[in-house]
């Protein structure tokens, strides 16, 4: 085994959560007594190494300790107990576009966000073709960052944060954003650092890609260490412990529920190659029932990258199935998009339509990008395209 | 490659991250330099126009209608008032922006801090860093009328006006430390300077000569009122200032020292308590 690149020696972090918090002097001048003051441990004696040129995943549910971790490795948390040592340049990725400012261009922005990671400006403009290349930005590369959708900001940002050559990289959920095809140009580059000899720690709620990428994994439970070593170990343990039994299909996806009808859901244009904001589109999902089940219903939900729930729909009321047998497909037609420019994630689930029991079920069931259209330019950010249009009422504006 | 800790940085250690970073300091600048009147038509013309027109309304009101005392520059036996009030306004302007600025800066950055690691100094110093090039370019205009209206030339002053400009930036950077630490926990701290600017502008000579403070003892300390006025460091900053533009000489040596002493002082102090602070920023963003 080579050397670490990374000690976490005994950390532990706390944060204080004021019950009413200090903000203004007044405040904290008047309260005579002390406000009350909880401490909430988010990691708890956390001791691991992180091997030179190794992957490295970072497992465990909400609130376990996984991004504070990450924090602290990046310099931003300074640990109350413990230490940490690191050896060489870091480079983190924590979220969507760390650092960019709305109002510069994507070209300032990249030597913004360079300097900000500490890459020299000699070494910018050398790589920076490759950088915008990369982040497939070309057209829009001296357009205000404020303009872009949510994918083409992770994108620029994941771009920037690869290319600025570090000897560890720090990724946290990143790589839940952006098409397929980006997805992909990722998962290249991870690839590439790795035989590159460098580091990677990755924090990620998909298991599939944790168990795709990393050679080995922690698991944070409540802030302590609960398991660590091989991946697939690691990962076993985890889903072992988590009340859904989820495991990971051969896309890498998370999946639940019993397998007596298999499903498979994506979201189309209606016509053309792309999903585009306003135009029709269609969710279709294909079934698969060898044995006959009776009174099911299926649903799907789409999330924005963030988490936020934008839409859904089932099929109970609409559409009461009766049984399945065989294989079909199902289709839900959307007339306009309503949409904006980003990157989604479509949730698919087939279940009993009394009993709600699960036959199979995917939280993460197909990615999605929305591009832009001609007639969408009035719209200024959010998730959905209104539709409508502006009129005056009364006097003419000149 | 370097083997570093994630626990609190000495006060050495910081100051070469602060050096290793130095193109984000620079990348930092040009941003506010740039971000400054963006959208606005006059553009750069604003950084002159309202010195300007302050001094404008302070020369008509102190000189015309209240008939403040002053004497000519000596040696330079310059007498105009406008000059003897710019020399001081655009340095307290400087002053006022590098600590406003600062914690402005410092309260805005919280989506940078609370993503990426850099050295959080960095942020109060671009700020302050654009300032000082912006009183540069002022002082120069000022030097400009100056030359053109009495024939003074100041070219020879150049080499200390940088160092007196880069004193009072570090002193302004002392200060500015202390109070955007402060502000990142408590944002009264952003109002309550901008109270205290104020009752500082006037206590300190400004639109007045340092020899209209009385120069009588207080009690039978020894120490005069105007000998007390004069521990003020902007007052000392202003009169150096004013010693290079109204006088057109080298400022005293006493008053060098004690420019020295505070700015250096203050700097050390402050950036101390900055760094240690600066650990804790992404907590209470």
């Amino acid at each position: 085994m080579s050397t670490p690149a990374i000690v976490v020696d005994g950390v532990w972090k706390t944060f204080r959560i004021f019950s009413e918090r200090n903000t203004t002097l007044k405040q904290a001048l008047l309260s005579r007594r002390r406000v009350a003051v909880e401490e909430f441990w988010a990691l708890r004696d956390v001791s691991f190494e992180v091997p030179s040129g190794s992957t490295f995943g970072i497992v465990g549910g909400n609130g376990a300790g996984k991004s504070t971790m990450l924090k602290t490795l990046s310099r931003i948390l300074v640990p109350d107990k413990g230490r940490v040592a690191i050896d060489g340049h870091v480079s983190a990725l924590l979220e969507l576009g760390a650092g960019f400012h709305p109002e510069l261009s994507g070209r300032e922005n990249i030597f913004l966000n360079g300097a900000i990671l500490g890459m020299s400006k000699a070494r910018l403009t050398e790589r920076f073709d490759d950088i915008v290349a990369f982040a497939g930005l070309e057209q829009f590369i001296d357009n205000p960052v404020k303009t872009y959708s949510s994918g083409m900001h992770a994108r620029l940002g994941f771009s920037v944060a690869v290319n600025v050559e570090p000897d560890i990289l720090l990724l946290d959920e990143v790589l839940a954003v952006g098409d397929e095809q980006f997805q992909r140009r990722c998962a290249e580059r991870m690839a590439e650092l790795r035989s590159g000899g460098r580091t990677v720690v990755f924090v990620s709620h998909a298991l599939g890609q944790v168990q795709q990428m990393c050679d080995q994994a922690v698991w944070l439970d409540h802030g302590r260490v609960a398991a660590i070593g091989p991946t697939t170990e690691v990962v076993d343990r985890y889903l072992a412990s988590v009340t859904l039994e989820y495991r990971v299909d051969e896309r890498g996806r998370q999946r639940s529920g019993s397998g007596e009808v298999a499903l498979e859901g994506v979201m189309v244009p209606r016509d053309g190659d792309d999903l585009i904001t306003g135009r029709p589109a269609v969710v279709r999902l294909e079934w698969q029932a060898p044995e006959r089940v009776d009174d099911v219903m299926f649903a799907f939900g789409i999330r924005s990258v963030d988490g936020t729930v934008v839409g859904g729909s089932v099929t109970a009321f609409e559409l009461p199935i009766d049984h399945l047998h065989g294989a079909g497909v199902l289709e839900y037609e959307i007339p306009t998009l309503a949409l904006l420019p980003g990157s989604y994630q479509m949730s698919a689930a087939v279940m009993g339509r009394q009993s709600q029991h699960v036959y199979d079920h995917s939280p993460e069931m197909h990615r999605f990008e929305v591009h832009p259209s001609e007639r969408h330019h009035g719209d200024s950010g959010g998730l959905v395209a209104l539709g409508g249009t502006w009129r005056t009422v009364g006097r003419e504006l000149s | 490659m370097k083997v570093r800790r994630t626990t609190s940085r000495s006060m050495r250690q910081a100051l070469s991250e602060c050096y290793s970073y130095r193109e984000l300091l620079v990348n930092l600048t040009q941003r506010e330099l740039r971000s400054r009147y963006r959208r606005s038509f006059l553009g750069w013309g604003w950084s002159l126009l309202q010195p300007a027109a302050m001094t404008l309304v302070y020369a008509v009101m102190l000189g015309v209608f209240f008939k403040v005392p002053r004497s000519p520059g000596d040696p330079s036996g310059i007498d105009v008032f406008a000059f003897f009030l710019l020399a001081g306004v655009l340095p307290w302007n400087f002053f006022a922006t590098s600590l406003t600025g600062s914690m402005g800066a410092v309260a805005n950055a919280g989506s940078l801090i609370t993503r990426v690691w850099f050295p959080r100094e960095l942020i109060p110093l671009a700020t302050i860093s654009a300032a000082s090039i912006s009183l540069f370019i002022e002082l120069g205009v000022l030097a400009a009328a100056i030359a053109i209206f009495t024939g003074h030339l100041m070219l020879h002053l150049i080499p200390v006006l940088l160092v007196i400009i880069v004193l009072q930036a570090m002193f302004g950077a002392g200060l500015a430390f202390w109070l955007s630490a402060c502000n990142v926990r408590f944002r009264d701290v952003e109002y309550l300077t901008g109270v205290l600017l104020l009752a500082y502008f006037y206590m300190t000579p400004i639109l007045y000569s340092p020899t209209v403070v009385p120069d009588t003892e207080i009690l039978d300390t020894g120490i005069t009122v105007r000998e007390l006025a004069l521990v003020n460091p902007m007052a000392r900053f202003a009169m150096a200032y004013r010693n290079i533009f109204y006088d057109i000489r080298l400022p005293g040596l006493n008053t060098t020292l004690w420019l020295v002493g505070w700015s250096v002082g203050l700097f050390v102090l402050g950036f101390r308590f900055y760094v240690r602070r600066s650990d804790r920023f992404a907590e209470s963003m």
